[in-house]
């Protein structure tokens, strides 16, 4: 073995052309994935940091959703969606403050707005993220993750808005409208429901001091506000007064009328009365009754964002993997209140939507046809006969009964049963009525959440700066591909030119083994020279680069992905194993044909002449 | 005892579609501690004999037996321990190992096997045997510091380090002085004397051809004289 050894020195030694190429392949390999790999995984977790901080926080809870969310709009091929209220939020809030990894929880919901600035003027847009103040500051350190330049951040139980810098720079530099502190902005909402318009008074103008990025232009639009005006802005479920609500309510459950069901219900205290808001909502405005019956006021929202107690990122990952299997547990023996209020609902349903139900029969055998009858004319209940037909139905859509409801397209769904005559807001209250009320089977497991980490909120940032990480690890697969075909190459040669000498060695007694591990040494002393060279001067440079900082000009893609202004990269652990992984497998995978190759090698060929 | 038995050996090598018979039955025995010589004009099959001799190449057909051994049997492995355990090479192109010097060079072929004296003992003989082909200077030289001749000494020194039965030799005395292969051919003869080896060459040179038992004579892959010693 120490001979083996002796000799593979050697002639790394000897063959410098060789050892060159293949030290030099093997070095830039492992010196690019060290430091590529810790430049980005430093971006991702800068990024992380910075949104952690200040607008995501580690983990993020929403009802379960088959589309593609984050805080920054949620979008899929029909346009923009928001993402479902909380389900069961009294129970879910008090369940995520029992988790003791658990700090803090906030509530946020998210929904675009248009600032009003003139008939003639083209829209000028906004994230509007709503905020529960007091929970939102115990979760994101206000003072140090936000810059105020003028006014004050939102208190609770107050309506307004906090403009970010850019909005208000953009207003100011290309609407021509300056606004301040104690100003009203003049915001349109739009949703399924129509157009809102709301005058909204603005107590502050904050810009985020870590996280950054011009370039995807729904960041610096982000804008905190009150709930209850981007709820009515956006169609998110107003939150009501409870007083109303009773009383509403009882009229909607005991006297139900169309005109209840359609009439007008106002929720806005008066704060703007613009003639082209509608009346729309009052058809959603029908279900939160419903719900605020037993939920606190305000339970409305969209998100919950988790903060977590100081811990690892692999804690993290375990917490938000375990979370779902614990809310399955925890909601196991519980019945949502208006699941148990269903029966009543589908009655409603059926007493109010006669023209609805002429679409449904056409879909129907005329023995569901009777039994539809029977519930119609109060011969049997309601919601389990209803339910089975409305199941008919969707198997007759290729359907499978206990699949995900969230995940089916109850829109096109709907649009079929009404042969597409059916508008918008009736769409929805269909939907609405179907899951809820009538497929109580799939909401006695309880609510159904999807949880994730901090990029998932933080989408279009986080993921940016993953697809740059997954573009680099396909160039450095590329590398590696190539790099084996050239080692291989300058192997094989390396091998032909010492036909003679392992001939030699042959003839003189030396086995197959001795020649194979000759080679497989040679191979990997160079390899580990080489790339341990590689793994020590990546490591230096992100050791010198990183106690500089690489200084993010603004507005550029790297002020983005570092989630800041000054990127510190740092040795990622990660990337030295990936290095080390590259030099080993480079080494084995190009030595593989080589020796059998140098194996094939018989001792006669020690006689031929050189 | 014969250390080398041939019978009826034959040895085509295909050159494309072609085969070129280059050993024609050849049938032939060498005794222990022979001193042969095989002898021919260029082409008449020599180095193919030593080759076969040598185990490092198979006959086509016929029977090859080694120090009593049967070889057609014989598995790569086991082919290649009885070269280590019973054979010494020495090649025409000296064919050392370029990065390893004198010394390691001819301690290289003790390294293939297991250690059979104790590291004293091996270290001593590697010193004596590299002495006695007058390199006792030159023993950290690496062989391209060395001339032909010297290059040649260590190949002698290496062919003989593991004591084998048979030292097969491809014109080991074709680059080096007289005087010197007369050092060399009585170093070997002393060896073959003492250690009852066997010594199998290939050589024009008439002193080799002067001091050797006996001649065998090759022409055109077939024995013309000397198949028995």
């Amino acid at each position: 073995m120490n001979s083996v050894l002796k000799i593979a020195l050697r002639n790394v030694g000897a063959h410098k052309i060789k050892t060159g190429i293949v030290g030099g392949l093997i070095f830039l390999g492992v010196f690019l994935i060290v430091v590529g790999n810790s430049f980005l995984s430093s971006t991702t977790e800068s990024l992380r940091r910075a949104y952690t901080q200040s607008v995501s926080a580690e983990i993020a809870v929403i009802k379960n959703i088959d589309f593609d969310y984050s805080l920054f709009g949620t979008w899929n091929e029909m346009g923009n969606l928001h993402v479902p209220k909380l389900p069961d939020y009294d129970r879910t809030l008090e369940f995520l403050q029992a988790q003791e990894e658990v700090r803090e929880i906030t509530t946020v919901s998210q929904g675009f707005l248009v600032v009003n600035a003139g008939e003639n003027d083209s829209d000028f847009w906004l994230n509007g993220l709503a905020i529960d103040p007091k929970s939102y500051g115990r979760v994101f350190n206000v003072e140090e993750s936000l810059i105020l330049h003028e006014g004050r951040m939102l208190l609770p139980d107050e309506e307004g808005i906090v403009l970010s810098k850019y909005a208000a720079d953009y207003l100011r530099d290309y609407k021509g409208i300056t606004v301040h502190p104690g100003d009203s902005l003049l915001l349109n909402g739009y949703s399924a429901n129509g157009f809102r318009i709301r005058e909204v008074p603005i107590r502050g103008i904050f810009e985020y001091r870590y996280v950054k990025g011009d370039m995807y232009p729904m960041l610096p639009r982000t804008c905190l506000m009150d709930q209850q005006n981007l709820n009515l802005l956006c169609g998110l479920n107003p939150p009501v007064q409870k007083e109303e609500t009773s009383a509403l309510a009882e009229e909607l459950l005991f006297a139900p009328s169309e005109e209840d069901m359609f009439g007008e219900v106002s929720f806005d205290a008066g704060v703007s009365s613009d003639p082209v808001e509608t009346d729309l909502s009052s058809l959603l405005g029908d279900m939160s009754l419903r719900h605020s019956l037993s939920q606190t006021e305000n339970s409305d929202w969209q998100w919950f964002l988790v903060s977590l107690k100081e811990g690892d990122k692999k804690s993290v990952k375990a917490f938000r993997e375990n979370l779902n299997d614990y809310f399955a547990e925890a909601f196991q023996t519980f019945t949502p209140d208006y699941v148990k209020d269903a029966p009543r609902f589908a009655d409603q349903f059926l007493a109010s939507d006669q023209e609805e139900i002429a679409y449904l029969r056409t879909y129907l055998t005329e023995e569901e046809k009777s039994q539809l009858s029977n519930v119609q004319s109060g011969a049997q209940d309601g919601a389990e006969q209803v339910s089975r037909i409305i199941n008919r139905i969707m198997e007759i859509e290729n359907l499978q009964k206990g699949s995900s409801l969230e995940s089916y397209p109850f829109d096109s769904m709907t649009r079929n049963l009404m042969d597409e005559k059916a508008d918008e807001a009736t769409t929805r209250r269909l939907n609405r009525l179907m899951i809820e009320e009538l497929f109580p089977y799939t909401l006695e497991k309880g609510p159904d959440y999807t949880v994730s980490e901090w990029w998932h909120a933080a989408a279009p940032m986080s993921m940016t700066t993953m697809g740059i990480q997954a573009v680099m690890n396909a160039a450095l697969l590329i590398l590696f591909i190539v790099a084996v075909i050239i080692i291989m190459n300058t192997l094989i040669i390396s091998v032909m030119e010492r036909t003679g000498e392992i001939g030699t060695m042959r003839a003189m007694g030396a086995q197959k083994g001795f020649v194979f591990l000759m080679f497989l040494a040679e191979t990997l002393v160079i390899s580990l020279i080489f790339g341990l060279s590689g793994m020590i001067a990546g490591s230096l440079i992100i050791t010198l680069i990183g106690s500089a900082g690489i200084p993010a000009a603004e507005g550029t893609m790297l002020q983005m992905i570092a989630g800041g202004n000054t990127l510190y990269p740092a040795l990622s652990g990660w990337a030295v194993g990936a290095g080390f992984l590259f030099m080993i497998l480079t080494a084995v995978l190009s030595i593989l044909y080589p020796v059998g190759f140098a194996l094939q090698i018989q001792p006669v060929e020690a006689m031929r002449e050189e | 005892m014969n250390v080398v038995e041939l019978k009826e050996v034959h040895k085509d090598y295909s050159l494309g579609k072609v085969n070129v018979p280059a050993l024609k039955g050849i049938s032939l025995t060498i005794g222990e501690g022979d001193f042969v010589s095989v002898a021919g004009p260029s082409g008449s099959g020599k180095t193919t004999l030593l080759n076969l001799i040598g185990c490092i190449d198979r006959p086509t057909r016929g029977e090859l037996h080694i120090t009593g051994q049967n070889l057609e049997r014989l598995r790569d492995r086991e082919l290649t321990e009885l070269r280590h355990r019973t054979l010494g090479f020495i090649f025409q192109t000296f064919n050392l190992i370029p990065v390893l010097n004198v010394y390691e060079n001819v301690e290289f072929p003790l390294l293939l096997g297991k250690r059979k004296q104790s590291r004293k003992e091996e270290k001593e003989w590697i010193d004596h045997i590299i002495n006695e082909v007058g390199l006792g200077d030159r023993k950290k030289h690496r062989p391209n510091e060395l001339s032909g001749g010297q290059r040649q000494r260590v190949a002698i020194a290496r062919a003989l380090v593991t004591r084998p039965q048979i030292v097969l030799a491809d014109e080991p005395t074709a680059n080096l002085d007289s005087a010197t292969s007369e050092r060399i051919i009585e170093l070997m003869k002393k060896i073959n004397e003492e250690q009852k080896t066997t010594f199998i060459f290939s050589t024009h040179d008439p002193m080799i051809v002067d001091m050797v038992d006996h001649v065998i004579r090759l022409h055109d892959g077939v024995i013309i004289s000397g198949s028995t010693s």
